[in-house]
């Protein structure tokens, strides 16, 4: 079966073990809860012992199909647990799994712990059967919008409180690095127990620990959020991205806009168009917002290129504050 | 004269200047050829090399019958060494002009001379050319450095100021036709034998390369009045190489500045020439060999030059 992330927690206790799970994301805080709670529920089944086993390139499968099917010494029922370094399993490795969830051995749980799926991977026979046999779940990262409700649960169930801002603050702080946004929620937890928190309080505590990807630039690169923006340079250069990769991230949706204003000025609907340029439901509001702002798309490429020509050593400056530039300017 | 030289006529008054320079014992250490694309500054520069190695020359002329001249027909001869970029658009690295640097304090191995060619000198990069500045500043005896460039103003001024500038001129553009026809090509407009030598359009005639220029105008046309978008006329120019769509679009946007100093249109003359600026220098940043993201460039281009 495969189910959400909160299906799948919610179902934990209601329902009996299956013999198989796979749990997959690139969020490690989801997947680290969701195997953890799934590991307490099968101790307190009887589940004695433990096993944790690093899946590499070289992993020996047949070893481990000769032990899985052998008895333990240590407990009749045993958890076995899977890391998966790749989002998707190689040849051997599903051959191996296959003849397994053939003739499963009842007295083991078997867990699979996996980064994002890759392209296809759902599509191979192994994972069908794993949603088949076992329970399948796969952990999406949390957006921004569903950040506060995550914060409010988690500090309710600590029994912190805190006002409007504070919880902005944490999200600001926090944004994108789940893991961080727990430690910072057990940090609160310690220093201040059970209390209603100040800004103040957020403020000394933490630091700022928000992770961001080239892609997240899009958004607040169109609907223009200064703010926003700045930090995202600011946390990509501090984490080392490249300034070629933020370059490319940026033209491809400065030269978007340019063609959406040139179907726009032709008259056509854009309703038509999303599909054909590959913007998904999801996106479009932030292109619906761009294109009522009119800014100058053409001087934009201009100063993109400019950033190029900086980029590749042929210019004087600094390239990440030609990015800064890009929305500071009358653009 | 050399047999290579005479089938370019238009080389024939600078190869003079050579032959007197040679005879009087005038010639400097380091001169640096330069002259635009296709003049056949790489074929006048090898028969320099040939005339100052030869074991009995005439005149400073090669004799193309000795060793000497034999070996560097075939690219051999060990006391000529060609400096050039090992891939296309990699540019002269430092190591290599070391390299070359080494084998310049050698003694000559088969005669009295030793020629170093560096082509094209744009894309020595700061480092590199730096390196062979103190070369330049205290040459090793018997030794002649032949620089070749495109646009020796984007050569290191340190550099340029260390050689004897020769120009290779552009033949007229009737020279230019004439010597065309004899190679069998005569679907030549005047406008492109103003920005290209005579050698580049023979050599873009045999790759079938010549009518993208035509294309290319057909195009600029119909972006100029809105009848091709941006994006596509942009997608169209990264299919060609990258020097025949900058020629291309030069030599059009030259034409546009004629049209409108014709009809009298000073301001829209200076709006284009504003505009040709920034072809120009994308041109010089080519010839750099700098590794540009070409597509952004080409839009960015296309951005600027939209009515």
């Amino acid at each position: 079966m495969k189910v959400t992330a909160e299906q799948f927690h919610r179902s934990l206790n209601a329902q009996p073990l299956q013999h198989c799970y796979w749990l997959s994301g690139d969020e490690p805080l989801q997947v680290q809860e969701a195997s953890d709670a799934l590991r307490q529920k099968a101790f307190a089944c009887g589940f004695g012992e433990r096993q944790v086993l690093d899946v590499n390139s070289s992993f020996d499968w047949p070893y481990w199909q000769r032990d899985i099917h052998s008895y333990s010494l240590f407990s009749s029922q045993r958890y076995v647990e899977l890391r998966l370094q790749h989002g998707k399993l190689a040849e051997p490795g599903i051959q191996a799994l296959q003849q397994y969830l053939d003739r499963p051995n009842p007295e083991v749980v078997l867990v699979l712990c996996s980064p994002k799926l890759e392209q296809h991977a759902a599509t191979q026979k192994i994972y069908t059967r794993f949603v088949s046999q076992g329970i399948v779940c796969p952990f999406w990262p949390l957006e921004r919008q569903q950040l506060p409700a995550w914060f409010t649960q988690r500090l309710k169930r600590e029994d912190l409180t805190v006002s409007r801002e504070g919880l902005q603050c944490l999200i600001d702080f926090t944004e994108g690095h789940l893991l961080a946004a727990n430690q910072a929620i057990n940090l609160l937890t310690l220093l201040y127990p059970k209390q209603a928190l100040s800004l103040e309080q957020i403020n000394q505590a933490l630091v700022k620990q928000a992770r961001f990807d080239v892609f997240h630039l899009a958004e607040v690169f169109l609907t223009k959020n200064t703010i926003r923006y700045q930090a995202m340079l600011h946390s990509l250069k501090a984490t080392g991205v490249e300034p070629v990769l933020v370059l490319w991230a940026l033209v491809k949706e400065i030269r978007l806009m340019l063609q959406l204003t040139e179907i726009q000025a032709t008259g056509q609907a854009l309703t038509a168009i999303w599909p054909t340029l590959g913007i998904f439901d999801k996106r479009r509001p932030w292109y619906q917002t761009a294109l009522t702002q009119k800014r100058d798309w053409c001087q934009l490429m201009i100063q993109a290129a400019k950033c190029d020509v900086v980029i590749k050593g042929y210019g004087t400056g600094d390239p990440w504050l030609s990015f800064s530039r890009l929305l500071t300017d009358r653009n | 004269m050399s047999s290579t030289i005479s089938n370019y006529p238009w080389q024939a008054p600078l190869w003079h200047d050579f032959q007197q320079a040679v005879t009087l014992n005038r010639l400097p250490h380091a001169l640096l050829l330069h002259g635009l694309a296709g003049t056949g500054k790489g074929v006048f520069a090898k028969a320099m090399a040939q005339a100052l190695l030869c074991e009995q020359p005439l005149e400073a002329m090669a004799c193309q019958q000795c060793r000497s001249c034999h070996l560097l027909k075939i690219d051999h001869h060990p006391d000529a060494y060609y400096l050039q970029p090992t891939e296309v658009g990699k540019g002269i690295k430092i190591d290599a002009v070391r390299d070359a640097l080494a084998w310049l304090a050698l003694s000559p191995q088969q005669n009295r001379a030793k020629v170093l060619i560096i082509a094209p000198l744009e894309q020595l990069n700061n480092a590199a050319a730096n390196a062979l500045l103190k070369n330049l500043e205290e040459p090793t005896a018997n030794t002649t450095l032949i620089l070749i460039a495109e646009q020796p103003a984007l050569v290191l001024a340190t550099l340029r100021s260390r050689c004897q500038l020769w120009l290779m001129p552009l033949p007229t553009p009737a020279e230019s036709q004439v010597w065309l026809a004899t190679q069998g090509v005569t679907k030549i407009e005047e406008a492109w034998l103003t920005q290209q030598g005579p050698l580049q359009l023979l050599a873009r005639h045999q790759a079938g390369t010549l009518d993208q220029q035509q294309l290319i105008e057909q195009q600029l046309d119909a972006f100029l009045t809105q009848k091709l978008a941006l994006l596509k006329f942009s997608k169209s120019l990264q299919s060609l190489t990258t020097s025949d769509a900058l020629n291309g679009l030069q030599v059009a946007w030259q034409r546009h500045i004629t049209l409108a100093l014709q009809s009298h249109q000073q301001a829209l003359a200076q709006q284009y020439c504003e505009q040709l600026n920034a072809i120009m220098h994308l041109k010089a940043l080519a010839l750099a060999g700098a590794n540009l993201n070409w597509p952004l460039q080409w839009d960015a281009l296309l951005c600027q030059l939209k009515p």
